[in-house]
């Protein structure tokens, strides 16, 4: 552990891991427990995210970590590797497994391998209440001494259990409880097992943190970290792996089974046993309000059509419900400029502070509002269930494309930010998959180009057709992705579907601090942007923008002072190239600007024409300048926005898909292959509409 | 719902992808590669489980099914690969 959050930096007492399957309510116990307290990194050398926090309970400082997500401690994906070797590697004193009462077999698989890890457990068996009202009770005594480990139940929306939780965590990370069963895989596994097991030990392997049965069952499973460990770390490592293989083939020709599926087989088992005497359900069963639902909604006939629906009316939301409040904003911008510009006697200073930093800085953060709500809408679709329902509808169509339904959670993700959408990939097994799902990823339209769009549409579009406009923008996207991906998929990346398999967890009313955390934690990242990255791009381009200053006298053909500077020259360079689409010099300043983030096309274009032209500040003002421009047409203003919508969005999109993707070469191509695409499009769409006539 | 793996190999099977929307029946074999076997193994699909079809999209898509509490969605491709042996009607 690096860093830590200020709430956490007394020395803990306990370390606790909280583990459990996606969707059991990992999340909600992680903030039930911590409140705020919380610190969000990553994890060593990997791009999984990791969440921190701390909590002070009885006089105990408890530091949590949250692992991620996991159904297993296989060595499947990245995910459970992490997962896997931090309680392995960083023996935290207890490992708080989050259980779904209402999906309870399939939960404790994954309590399973932590038992046979033989760390302390404490399962905490959340959503009680959802259980219950399914008519399932269950004895959590009798399930706690069935499973060998301490069972905590719990309904942690509404912080019900967790005091008892932690109680019970800190005894048992206190005594070094570990589980006191085992699952036991009958006679013919259980020689092999114990046979390789022994072989392990007289290798030399086999600790208290990596027990010598462990190691045998997953090398019976046929896990590659494991096999790899043994072969580095063991002598005679090859010979034992050779053995282990024999076993394995022996196996399979007595059981006529994978061995990896007799030993899923013999967990889901014990499980089994273990709810059969705990679990009680009553004779009858009430209405599967989800069953109910996801005949409508993932029906043949009306799954896309509400899946239209429901996409619709998320931009509409969006758009009419962030328009106000963007309007508050915008006044209180252009007014703070307005009173700046009295306080500080004119030159440089007052347009450093006025022209670069409130109108750079409050060009993006006017868009607050709209990014909230954008995100507020996406953390619903999340946390409902319905998210994994789109993914299932889809999955046919995105067939088509050379993709699965998974493909598709990414990518709308990507309407929110494509930073964590590129990162979302990882639940794709197929290398193919991912990459060809991360090259047109960054062309779902994110949060951050949304202020482009706004700007333009509402300074030449009538604002009656205005909000259609940047929905066919967004639609454009979504068309060009799928045709990017369908090429992508029959030339570089070719190669056989990989099958789909998805958890739909039950729809839950998403509860409202929930939602709202997940919607802040997203929308804080863009005020911090804003302050950080945008303001020193605000500062930078205000200095590129204002000097050199052409000295008295200076012929200037007819153009603005700024033509002089160094970001002008800059623009004229560009001019050529970017003149069939339609743009000038001035364009291309904002184009390269907003190379580094989206959000900084708004405010160099702010820059820019404050700075040029008029002297006032703030959108309504930039508006007004577009308009007067001659150069700008509501063709040229489309064109421009389609631009927008395909090259790079930001600086840390590209970081993190390099890294995602494992290779500069990756990241040089998305560069070059949108830039292009943004071109070509821009291009069609200028000369074509000239043609017809709309120039 | 302990298994009897011999067992499970007599009687009819047919893939998942075959079986009608309302329809149940129990998971006979896995069929495929290593990582196809463990994604179902995690649902908690393995031979022996019985599991009821739910969804059925048609033609090339996918299906849900019903496994104990848990609701699964699988693409056509995968659905193929699960053996199940229908309960009789």
């Amino acid at each position: 552990m690096t860093t830590e959050a200020a709430a956490t930096t007394a020395p803990a007492d306990i370390v606790v891991a909280l583990a459990g399957n996606p969707n059991a309510g990992k999340t909600t116990v992680f903030n039930a427990i911590t409140g705020a307290h919380q610190h969000v990194g990553n994890y060593p050398g990997v791009t999984v995210e990791k969440k921190e926090g701390g909590r002070r309970f009885d006089g105990v400082a408890i530091h949590v970590v949250d692992l991620p997500g996991t159904y297993s401690l296989t060595a499947y994906s990245l995910e459970e590797v992490v997962a896997r070797n931090y309680v392995i590697e960083e023996r935290p004193d207890v490992v708080i497994d989050v259980v779904d009462a209402s999906n309870l077999e399939r939960n404790l698989y994954l309590t399973t391998q932590f038992i046979e890890l033989g760390v302390p457990v404490v399962v905490c068996l959340n959503m009680v209440d959802v259980a219950e009202s399914r008519g399932r009770s269950i004895d959590t005594e009798l399930l706690s001494e069935l499973l060998g480990v301490p069972v905590v139940p719990a309904v942690a929306s509404r912080a019900e259990g967790i005091e008892e939780l932690l109680r019970v965590a800190v005894e048992t990370a206190r005594e070094g409880r570990v589980p006191q069963r085992q699952v036991r895989y009958g006679r013919e596994l259980e020689s092999h097992i114990v046979e390789i097991a022994d072989l392990i030990v007289q290798a030399g392997g086999g600790t208290r943190e990596v027990p010598a049965r462990w190691m045998a069952i997953k090398l019976l499973e046929d896990d590659d970290e494991v096999r790899r460990e043994v072969e580095e770390a063991l002598e005679d490592g090859d010979n034992l792996l050779a053995r282990v293989d024999r076993v394995r083939a022996h196996l399979e020709s007595v059981i006529g089974d994978d061995a990896e599926l007799a030993l899923a087989d013999r967990r889901y088992g014990f499980i089994n046993g273990a709810c059969a005497e705990a679990v009680s359900s009553s004779a009858e069963t009430p209405v599967d309000w989800s069953e109910r639902i996801d005949a409508v909604v993932t029906s043949r006939i009306l799954g896309i059509p509400i899946f239209l629906l429901l996409m619709g009316g998320m931009f509409e939301l969006v758009f009419r419900l962030g328009a106000p409040p963007m309007g508050w904003l915008e006044t209180a911008f252009g007014w703070l400029g307005t009173y700046v510009s009295a306080l500080l006697p004119d030159g440089p200073l007052q347009s450093l502070i006025v022209d670069g930093i409130i109108g750079g800085v409050g060009g993006v953060l006017v868009f607050v509002p709209q990014i909230m709500l954008l995100f507020l809408a996406i953390s619903l679709l999340e946390d409902s269930g319905y998210m994994s329902r789109a993914a299932f509808v889809v999955d046919k169509l995105m067939h088509h494309i050379g993709l699965h339904g998974k493909s598709f959670i990414p990518m709308l993700i990507g309407f929110g930010c494509t930073v964590p959408a590129i990162m979302a990939t990882r639940t794709l097994e197929s290398r193919r998959d991912r990459l060809t799902t991360m090259l047109v990823t960054p062309l779902m339209s994110c949060g951050a180009r949304l202020p482009v769009y706004v700007l333009l549409a509402g300074a030449f579009f009538a604002p009656q057709v205005a909000g259609k406009v940047i929905f066919s923008v967004y639609l454009l996207g979504v068309l060009l992705a799928i045709v990017m991906a369908r090429v992508f998929r029959s030339t570089i990346l070719r190669g056989p579907l990989t099958p789909f398999v998805m958890e739909l967890p039950p729809y839950r009313m998403p509860t409202l601090k929930g939602t709202l955390l997940h919607m802040w934690e997203r929308a804080w990242c863009y005020v911090k942007k804003a302050g950080t990255v945008i303001l020193a791009a605000s500062v930078i381009i205000w200095a590129l923008l204002t000097y050199p200053q052409p000295p008295a006298g200076t012929d200037l053909a007819g153009e603005p002072e700024i033509a002089y500077t160094v970001a002008g020259r800059i623009g004229h360079i560009l001019e050529p190239a970017i003149r069939p689409l339609g743009f000038d010099w001035k364009v291309g300043i904002s184009l390269t600007a907003g190379l580094a983030a989206k959000e900084i096309v708004v405010s160099t274009l702010a820059t820019t024409y404050s700075i040029g032209e008029s002297e006032e500040s703030g959108a309504p003002a930039v508006r007004e300048a577009l308009r007067q421009d001659p150069i700008f047409s509501p063709l040229v203003a489309y064109a421009l926005m389609i631009f927008v919508l395909i090259y790079p969005p930001c600086i840390a999109s590209m970081v993190v898909l390099w890294r995602e993707a494992g290779s500069w070469k990756w990241l040089a191509f998305a560069v070059l292959y949108t830039i292009a695409l943004a071109w070509l499009m821009s291009f069609i769409v200028y000369q074509g509409g000239r043609l017809l006539g709309f120039g | 719902m302990q298994s009897n793996l011999s067992d499970l190999r007599s009687g009819p099977v047919m893939t998942l992808d075959m079986m009608r929307r309302g329809e149940s029946g129990v998971v006979a074999d896995l069929r495929g590669g290593h990582g196809v076997t463990r994604r179902l193994i995690e649902m908690g699909i393995v031979p022996g489980v019985s599991l009821r079809l739910v969804i059925d999209s048609g033609r090339a898509g996918p299906v849900i099914v019903q496994v104990g509490d848990a609701r699964v969605g699988l693409g056509r491709g995968m659905a193929r690969r699960v053996l199940v042996r229908p309960d009789e009607a």
